[in-house]
């Protein structure tokens, strides 16, 4: 990285190129006071409270505009600077009703921050001077005090430049402007960031409303049980309730998290659910028709002892575990022993839903190269093939946004179904459903480019474009989702080899001609599409827009590198662990269930909900557990599952157990515990090391979760020599790839099989061009179920009958 | 005295039509630009002229059009700004209504030089009636191939637009007219990059006001140097100034760059009226300090002679108050105005005005509590050079010179306490 000399107050230090001056004064220990500047927004210089001194320009400069250059003289501390400080906080308090005794905020309210870190101890402005307002709703998640704003536009800068939504933004002139929405209720996907980035009481998000006090609250970091990005979030409890989920932790991130400071709907809002009357809150046997409460230990032996007789009538294998894969790696991972050591059974395994990435054919080879969040912000080019972040894995979303528009990368899209991505894209290919596999043969066999072009239903061109780009860039990242079927998914091991990394001229070349192309874009005043890349000419002032400040961009090793975007929060986890049936030898959950009544008698499942997930085949399902002589459910809450069960135990949530979870970067990250656990309800690996000590095998944890990791590190290679410690100090980290070695996958074969496969695809379907005008997030809320369903807080997003109109 | 802006004036709107307007020597000067001169050499010509931006802040004309980079990936943009939202200022109005096709071709001979095919004309959305007199003159100019492709058999395009304001005045300042024009909230934009390197949807933009665009022509029919020998050394030329108040005649008034300002007040214009004393001047539209009747008798009309007696020559609008007017209203009138013309996006100007507004408002009513005035001043002081964009900074300094000449005005509005005037009395 290139770097500068520049002395700040006497002190000569050296800095990144390019970088601005505030966060330059950051990193060497000079806080500046700000409102509107934001790390990895655009500038905007409009609440002038970090004005410096810098040699040989005669006005003060805002720091938050200003990118270092060589030998510059800054002075941060004078007089006058001081007085316009305090004169821009005197400015915003004149019309501010300091009414912090019943504001949300106070106590991390960057205004009372700054009044006492720069302003002065009095005012001159008098309570007649003042202009109320009236407070108002403005989404079922926001409310909005306008006359606490300091119009920094936090706020609609991360709702434009994060969330592409463009759903808030500032209303009428000069001091009358405050934050609404266009009309009627604010209409997006509820993300909540503009309520986080707010630095006073202005924006406040509905569930928290007059709930907590900051100073009373514990805040703990852990991470979002939701999709398989796996958010940092800070956790605030109070008297044992979990309160809220926020992103920021008053300063910048959430320690060693992946996301900045970014949260979406689910893992902000359904918190709630921890806490949901409908939990189950203490073991049940079923008695006849009736499942009644019963003590941990009448549960306990109940559940040991139906399962050693039945072990002992039809044999070990006649037993199957099942997990969900949102469980901890420390709950699957005692789960997947419980069956091999006590029960005795290779039938062990977490639950696929049919329509998901199919994680054996990802890791046939090894594990490839994960491309984490940085990477993806930093890529040349990234191609998401069957997905829609946006719905699915949000953040992921936000740093293809983030990439497309700070650092003009080339996005390509291959999907059958409209989303809001496409917007960013330099090229967004619409193919027939069920034909994203041929458009990765397109990209390894050219040969067969006019046949998977007719199966895709696309352009031989696009095709082409598609795969020229990807053999003229350096780094790429490959994101896909479930759409992208098992074959293509085995054959994305080619790519390293068959899409071979340009000479540095060709790379710098095709660099260059897409750099012009965005340039020579021009835009009309009609133009209803919304910028691709950031025009702003504001960001052109800074070097290298980066969250990292200070840091430089990761790339990885090899030219490709992947994210797959599985569905659950543990996913990757529950596969590196081996608590996959394919890799034990044992049944599939899918089979075990069909099996149920003749190969299999008894079902221990943990955390899923068969019933629920059958989509559309309950009563198959129904039929099948009906078949078994004992039905084992550990649940948080009364699942149709779980009212079919023998045996019931209540386990903890997410917020009240600590153990290991791995995103789909495979970054290892602790999960904290932040509450006890709710009513009676234990965590699912203790339940389990219970009842395998009472069949007689004790595991030797003596209650200690962090003795299952060690276990864990000391067995699955990838986890090697981490601890929870490392990972409570170091935050996320990456398990350590093994890239599939092309010796070892028979090419042949392989491309045979997806050529079998294109040709099978069914060209009567109609390509779905429709435009996306749904309200973003739909799908989102409907993919998780387990707490969303559960979470009041989500329903109230969802009625939406009454909007507030916006006073004139 | 040469005539450059308002020689067709007295043909009260004969010149709208392009016959009228080709005969008394109009679109000469294109085609000399076109077939005579390169692009540079008409640069040159306009930096030889010291023509001096007309819509307030005087910028060297020439230099400006030399900043903008002769390869650009984008396109390039000629964008006259006639918004003309400064109080105490019409000059651009009758420019446009009297003579509509001299600023099309000065726009014309703009583009020639830095090489844009398309222009816009962003004005003020109150001159609807001067919106339709400038279409047509365009479409007339369309008719005659002055506009469209293959100009005068140049070989190249050029399209003109007229886009109307919706009444900010914020959206006079040129980057906040770039932004209003591609359709977005009107707020100035960061400086740098200027307009002439990154404007109009990303491309190298020169912003002019109408009146320096509509000299353009005369500059290139006669000459840089024969312009600049009608003003001074540094600021060429005539200009024309808007001239209102307590005057026998106001009006639009062409004279050259530092012509004696008291001349024109008592000359030109007749004196004032009714007989009475000049109080103060309001030099260069509401925006710039306020100066005495003292001070008048030593001002010239050019930018640096204003200068030297503390104020601006702004947009040239002349605002000539006798001694019947009380300086605290005019300058509450003002303060009224900056208050609802703040754009807000900066904190000293969109939270000062409102709080300089609210004194004002007390004092107005008599009512100003001791120390007011002085927290006039200060307020304006912390406003003046913090906000983002120079309304901060006009909002301020007629305020601080208002008071910094006109104390008493604004002493009369503070209400003493009631018990110290009593023992006053007692005395
Ligand atoms: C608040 C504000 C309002 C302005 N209003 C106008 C205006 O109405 N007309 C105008 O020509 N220039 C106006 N300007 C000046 C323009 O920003 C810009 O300097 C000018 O258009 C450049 O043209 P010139 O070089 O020909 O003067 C304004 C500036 C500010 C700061
Ligand atoms: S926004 Fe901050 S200063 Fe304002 S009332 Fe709330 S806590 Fe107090
Ligand atoms: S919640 Fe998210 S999407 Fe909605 S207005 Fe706020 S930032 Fe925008
Ligand atoms: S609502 Fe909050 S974030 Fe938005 S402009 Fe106001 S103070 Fe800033
Ligand atoms: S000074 Fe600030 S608030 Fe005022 S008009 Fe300029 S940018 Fe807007
Ligand atoms: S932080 Fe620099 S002006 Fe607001």
């Amino acid at each position: 990285m290139e770097t500068v000399k520049l002395t700040i107050d006497g002190v000569e230090v050296t800095a990144p190129k390019g970088e601005l001056l505030i966060e330059v004064c950051e990193m060497n220990g000079v806080y500046l006071p700000r409102f509107c500047h934001f790390r990895g927004l655009t500038p905007q210089a409009s609440c002038r409270m970090c004005v410096v001194r810098v040699d040989k320009i005669p006005k003060l400069q805002t720091a938050c505009t200003m990118p270092v250059a060589d030998g510059m003289v800054v002075t941060t501390a004078s007089d006058e600077i001081e007085d316009v400080r305090s004169g821009m906080i005197e400015f915003l308090l004149s019309n501010h009703p300091v009414d912090c005794p019943v504001c949300d905020r106070a106590g991390e309210c960057e205004l009372q921050d700054q009044t006492f870190g720069f302003g002065e101890d009095r005012t001159r402005s008098r309570f007649e001077d003042k202009e109320p307002t009236l407070e108002r709703q403005i989404s079922p998640f926001i409310y909005n005090d306008p006359q606490r704003c300091v119009t920094c536009k936090r706020c609609t800068r991360v709702c434009e430049e994060w969330m592409d939504e463009f759903a808030i933004t500032a209303v009428n002139r000069g001091s009358h402007t405050v934050i609404s929405s266009f009309g009627g209720w604010v209409e997006c996907s509820d993300c909540g960031n503009c309520v986080d980035v707010c630095p006073t009481g202005t924006l406040l998000h509905v569930p928290y409303k007059y709930v907590a006090r900051p100073w009373d609250l514990k805040q703990t970091p852990t991470i979002c049980n939701y999709c398989s990005d796996g958010c940092s979030i800070l956790a605030g409890t109070r008297s044992e309730q979990f309160i809220r989920a926020v992103a920021r932790d008053g300063r910048g991130r959430t320690a060693g998290g992946i996301n900045n400071d970014f949260l979406c709907a689910l893992g902000r809002y359904t918190i709630d659910a921890v806490h949901s009357p409908q939990r189950i809150d203490r073991p049940m046997i079923r008695r006849g028709e009736y499942l009644v409460p019963a003590t941990w230990d009448e549960a306990l032996n109940f559940a040991a002892s139906k399962l050693a007789e039945i072990k002992n009538d039809d044999g070990g294998a006649a037993l199957g575990a099942i997990g969900a894969a949102r469980l901890l790696n420390e709950d699957l991972f005692v789960l997947g022993k419980f069956a091999a050591e006590t029960l005795g059974t290779p039938n062990a395994d977490f639950y696929h839903d049919e329509d998901e990435i199919d994680t054996a054919s990802f890791f046939r080879y090894g594990i490839p190269v994960l491309a984490t969040q940085e990477h993806i912000q930093n890529a040349d080019t990234i191609i998401l093939i069957g997905s829609d972040p946006n719905e699915e894995n949000p953040l992921t979303a936000f740093s293809i946004r983030w990439a497309v528009r700070q650092k003009s990368a080339r996005l390509l899209m291959v999907n059958s179904m409209p989303s809001r991505l496409e917007r960013q894209a330099e090229r967004a290919i619409r193919v027939r459903e069920g034909s994203e596999g041929a458009v990765v043969e397109a990209l390894l066999a050219p040969s067969r480019i006019e046949a998977t072009a007719a199966a895709a239903g696309v352009g031989v061109d696009d095709l082409r474009f598609v795969r020229q780009v990807l053999l003229e860039s350096e780094r790429v990242v490959v994101i896909f989702g479930d759409e992208l079927k098992a074959t293509a998914v085995e054959a994305l091991a080619l790519f390293e080899t068959q899409l071979a990394t340009p000479s540095a001229d060709v790379a710098t070349a095709a660099r260059n001609a897409h750099l012009d192309a965005l340039q020579r874009q021009v835009r009309s005043t009609n133009s209803t599409n919304k910028p691709a890349v950031n025009e702003n000419p504001f960001t052109s002032i800074v070097a290298h827009p980066t969250l990292e400040v200070g840091a430089e961009p990761a790339r990885t090793s090899t030219k490709f590198s992947f994210v797959p975007l599985f569905r659950y929060s543990n996913s990757l986890g529950a596969c590196l662990i081996g608590m996959d049936a394919s890799l034990r030898g044992g049944l599939s959950a899918q089979a075990m269930i069909n099996g149920s009544g003749g190969g299999i008698q008894a079902l221990y499942v943990v955390g899923e909900d068969l019933l629920g997930k059958a989509n559309g085949d309950e009563s198959h399902v129904r039929t099948q557990l009906g078949k078994l002589k004992l039905l084992i459910v550990q649940d948080q809450f009364m699942t149709e599952t779980a009212k079919s069960a023998h045996v019931v135990f209540p386990s903890t949530s997410f917020a009240e157990s600590q153990g290991t979870q791995v995103n789909n970067a495979g970054q290892v990250q602790l999960v904290r515990r932040v509450i006890p656990p709710v009513g009676q309800a234990r965590p699912d690996w203790m339940i389990t090391s219970s009842i395998a000590k009472l069949m007689g095998s004790d595991f030797g944890y003596q209650g200690q979760v962090r003795a299952i990791f060690k276990e864990i590190s000391e067995r699955v290679n990838a986890c090697a020599g981490l601890t929870h410690n490392r990972l409570a100090n170091e935050g996320a980290i990456q398990v350590s790839a093994a890239p599939p070695d092309s010796a070892g996958i028979d090419r042949a074969d392989l491309l045979a099989r997806l050529s079998a496969e294109t040709d099978r695809i069914n060209k009567e379907i109609e390509v779905d061009s429709s435009e996306l005008t749904a309200k973003a997030g739909s799908r989102l809320h409907g993919r998780y179920p387990l707490q969303t369903r559960y979470s009041e807080m989500l329903k109230a997003g969802d009625g939406r009958e009454s909007p507030v109109v916006f006073p004139a | 005295m040469t005539k450059v802006l308002t020689t067709r004036f007295d043909l009260k709107g004969e010149a709208c039509d392009i016959d009228v307007y080709i005969k008394t020597g109009g679109y000469a000067a294109l085609e000399k630009a076109f077939r005579e001169m390169t692009p540079e050499a008409v640069i040159e010509e306009v930096k030889k002229s010291a023509l001096r931006g007309r819509g307030g802040a005087g910028f060297p004309t020439g230099m400006k059009w030399s900043f903008v980079p002769k390869e650009s990936k984008r396109p390039k943009y000629v964008v006259c700004n006639a918004d003309e939202s400064e109080p105490g200022t019409g000059k651009d109005r009758d420019l446009m209504r009297w003579d509509p096709h001299m600023l099309i071709e000065g726009m014309l001979i703009t583009a020639y030089a830095l090489n844009a095919r398309d222009s816009y004309i962003y004005i003020r959305g109150e001159y609807w009636y001067i919106k339709e007199i400038l279409e047509r003159a365009i479409a007339q100019a369309y008719e005659r191939g002055y506009l469209g492709k293959n100009v005068l058999g140049s070989g190249r395009e050029f399209n003109l637009y007229v886009h109307p304001g919706a009444g900010a005045y914020i959206c006079g300042e040129e980057t906040a007219l770039l932004e209003s024009l591609e359709g977005k909230r009107g707020h100035p934009r960061l400086k740098p990059p200027f307009p002439a390197v990154v404007g109009l949807y990303g491309g190298p933009t020169v912003v002019n006001n109408v009146e320096t665009l509509a000299a353009v022509p005369w500059i290139i029919s006669n000459g840089g140097d024969a312009y600049r020998a009608l003003g001074t050394e540094k600021s060429g030329g005539t200009k024309l100034f808007t001239v209102s108040g307590h005057i026998v005649r106001p009006g639009n008034y062409e004279v050259p760059m530092g012509y004696p300002m008291s001349k024109l007040i008592y000359e030109d214009c007749g004196g004032i009226r009714n007989g009475k004393k000049l109080k103060a001047v309001i030099p260069g539209g509401s925006s710039v300090p306020i100066i005495t009747a003292e001070e008048v008798e030593k001002c010239g009309l050019d930018y640096e002679s204003v200068a030297a007696v503390g104020s601006m020559l702004g947009s040239g609008g002349v605002i000539v108050m006798d001694e019947t007017v009380d300086i605290f209203e005019t300058t509450r009138n003002l303060t009224h105005f900056y208050h609802h013309e703040s754009c807000g996006w900066c904190t000293p100007c969109r939270e000062g005005t409102r709080w300089l507004q609210k004194v004002f408002e007390r004092m107005h009513r008599y009512e100003g509590r001791p120390g007011d005035v002085e927290l006039l001043h200060e307020l304006a002081d912390k406003i003046l050079g913090k906000s983002f964009c120079p309304l901060g900074d006009a909002a301020a300094m007629p305020v601080q010179s208002a008071i910094d000449k006109f104390r008493e005005d604004f002493d009369r509005r503070i209400k003493h306490d009631l018990v110290q005037i009593k023992m006053h009395a007692a005395d």
